[in-house]
């Protein structure tokens, strides 16, 4: 299940599809197809490029999109993309697999090491960025949580309200499950990265059954991604430090960057990245690329 | 069920004699099932093939999760703190097997007692109609589904543990527990009764003439002759329940330490598999420790399969 080769394409089936595809494109008119690539990429015009995207479940959805609006403007550039998570594509993308590695994490020292050993370097470009929502009850009067506070409650130490300043309420907390990329931000930014916590909670297979507890229960709190928010649960505004300002979850907040529970999304290549994957990730940084990032539930970068 | 389909084979009319009017239909004696199949015959030997598919699948099956499984550092699998994140993993599989001991051990509770009786009653006491009605609302509950259950038990069971229990979440041992107990009762009643109605009536009925009552017969001649099919059918729902992994995930909470008490949420072996293994790279310890944590499971269960299959064997061939 998580061996790092299982997520890779059999290359003889894609090409043999995409050179089908190419060939009804030549036939139908050359004109406009030949100009385009003419003007985008020559090179690639006798050989089709091809670029395997591969790692993170959080970047899986934002990554397909900018691959199908890439693949509009450049007929002449197919790009493929797989999830699996954001360590199987580093992985792969060390083995030589993949092109471009989708992660919701900076790369290891152990993997950098390797990448060394390997005789490149693993270097990372932020590409967008991605929020998660604290959210309680919306009869709920508490208002803001520090990280202080989420610690404690997502390790299973707060047992009512009355410990975080609330009413006599018995505190319900629900995460994410493990391989949840919701559920690492939440727990790289409360618990700091390579902190183990956040598992002595309920764990919940899913953000939708995640939003479902939170909104049946009055002592429930949770974790979204912004795109899960409705009116049956209310987030509450985070302080980064305690006694710091808390800072709720509100577009300017987001956009500034003053809300602490963000994180940048990478996009790894072997070395800078060159050709294709160069083109593709001037795309993805263009505003267009960003303008589709913020129209599907992600920050820009 | 039990029985060899053979006898029943050959009281039904076959097909038209294959060696013309004159060769004896049906043969006499059983046919050979056993030994060689005579050379040339295509069909035979492909159903020779087939037979040997599943072994050789399940042979594969075991040496594929013992090779994942690596060697070495299995003393730290008895550990009591099961920790697969951060820079410090610990990998102690104490909490999660407690996690299936409690709740296989609670749907057991409840399913053997109430399983008994049901069969009990489909076989020597409901009346015709009404019998056969549970007999087939059991085989449709046998045949939901387990993220079906799964469902039920968070949407329904959970809730009720937490309110009439007192439990803090609605994810629990307990819930959990009920939850497999539904899943379980089905098969293992309809297995009870398999079981039960196997006893020979001349033994029911010296019982009755010898004056005594219903429930002395039920207790005392019925149920001890099948006993061993029906402590098979528990083996059966215990490997059953061990193995569950859907709704284990959607009502036990997932919480990986060891419980104080049924009514705190707890994780299993199964569903510690099902949640960790995406994120596990391959030879890394904690994709080991998942492996031997699945190998300890299929062992059990494969145990669990032969000894049910033996008993009940023993039940079938008394008959």
């Amino acid at each position: 299940m998580a061996r790092p080769g299982k997520g890779i394409p059999r290359p003889a089936a894609g090409f043999s599809f995409l050179s089908a595809a190419l060939l009804l494109l030549a036939a139908w008119g050359c004109g406009p197809a030949g100009g385009e690539a003419a003007a985008g990429a020559p090179a690639q015009r006798e050989r089709p490029a091809r670029l395997h995207l591969a790692g993170s479940d959080t970047l899986l959805h934002l990554a397909a999109v900018w691959a199908e609006a890439y693949h509009a403007t450049h007929p002449g550039v197919t790009v493929t993309v797989v999830g699996g998570g954001s360590g199987v594509g580093i992985q792969g993308l060390l083995l030589g697999v993949d092109d471009i590695a989708l992660s919701s994490r900076p790369a290891g020292a152990a993997e950098q090491a390797e990448a060394r050993r390997r005789g490149f370097a693993l270097v990372g470009t932020p590409v967008a960025r991605d929020a998660v929502v604290v959210v309680v009850h919306p009869s709920n009067p508490v208002v803001s949580l520090s990280r202080g506070q989420l610690r404690r409650i997502f390790s299973g130490e707060v047992q009512n309200w009355r410990e975080v300043g609330g009413p006599d309420l018995p505190l319900l907390a629900f995460s994410r499950g493990f391989s949840s990329g919701t559920g690492q931000i939440f727990r790289e930014v409360v618990f700091g990265p390579g902190e183990a916590g956040g598992d002595g909670v309920v764990q919940v297979p899913g953000s939708a059954l995640l939003h479902d507890e939170v909104a049946r229960q009055r002592g429930a709190v949770g974790y979204l991604g912004l795109a899960y928010l409705t009116p049956r649960v209310r987030p509450v505004a985070v302080a980064a430090r305690d006694g710091g300002p808390a800072v709720a979850p509100t577009p300017a907040n987001l956009l500034t960057g003053r809300y602490p529970l963000t994180r940048p999304l990478w996009f790894y290549t072997r070395g800078e990245p060159q050709g294709a994957a160069a083109d593709f990730i001037r795309f993805v940084l263009s505003p267009q690329g960003q303008r589709i990032a913020t129209e599907h539930g992600y920050l820009p970068r | 069920m039990v029985r060899s389909p053979v006898p029943s084979r050959r009281t039904r009319p076959g097909p038209p004699p294959p060696g013309g009017p004159g060769a004896a239909w049906p043969p006499p004696g059983p046919p050979p099932l056993r030994g060689e199949p005579p050379p040339g015959r295509w069909p035979d030997r492909c159903i020779l093939l087939a037979g040997l598919l599943a072994p050789a699948i399940l042979a594969a099956v075991v040496l594929f999760v013992l090779l994942q499984a690596g060697s070495g550092g299995w003393a730290g699998l008895w550990g009591r703190e099961w920790q697969p994140l951060g820079d410090r993993p610990r990998f102690g599989a104490l909490p999660l097997l407690a996690g299936t001991g409690a709740v296989t051990a609670l749907a057991l509770a409840v399913t053997v007692p109430a399983g008994i009786g049901a069969a009990l009653w489909l076989v020597a006491l409901a009346p015709p109609v009404p019998g056969r009605a549970l007999a087939a609302l059991l085989r449709l509950m046998a045949a939901v589904p387990s993220v079906v259950w799964g469902l039920a038990g968070r949407g329904i069971v959970g809730p009720l543990v937490q309110d009439l229990a007192g439990a803090r979440y609605p994810q629990s041992a307990l819930a959990a527990g009920l939850t497999l107990a539904l899943m379980l009762l089905p098969t293992f009643t309809l297995l009870a009764a398999d079981s039960l109605r196997s006893v020979p009536s001349p033994l029911v009925e010296a019982a009755l003439a010898l004056g005594a009552t219903r429930w002395e017969t039920l207790t005392r001649v019925v149920l001890p002759w099948a006993a061993p099919g029906v402590v098979g059918a528990a083996l059966l729902a215990l490997g059953r329940g061990m193995g569950e992994t859907m709704a284990m995930v959607m009502v036990a909470g997932s919480v990986p330490s060891l419980p104080p008490s049924l009514l705190e949420p707890v994780e299993t072996v199964t569903a510690a598999i099902a949640w960790e293994m995406g994120e596990a790279l391959a030879g890394q310890p904690h994709y080991q420790a998942l492996y031997r944590l699945a190998l300890g499971l299929l062992v059990a269960s494969l145990a669990l399969s032969a000894a049910a299959a033996r008993l009940r064997r023993a039940v079938a061939v008394r008959g």
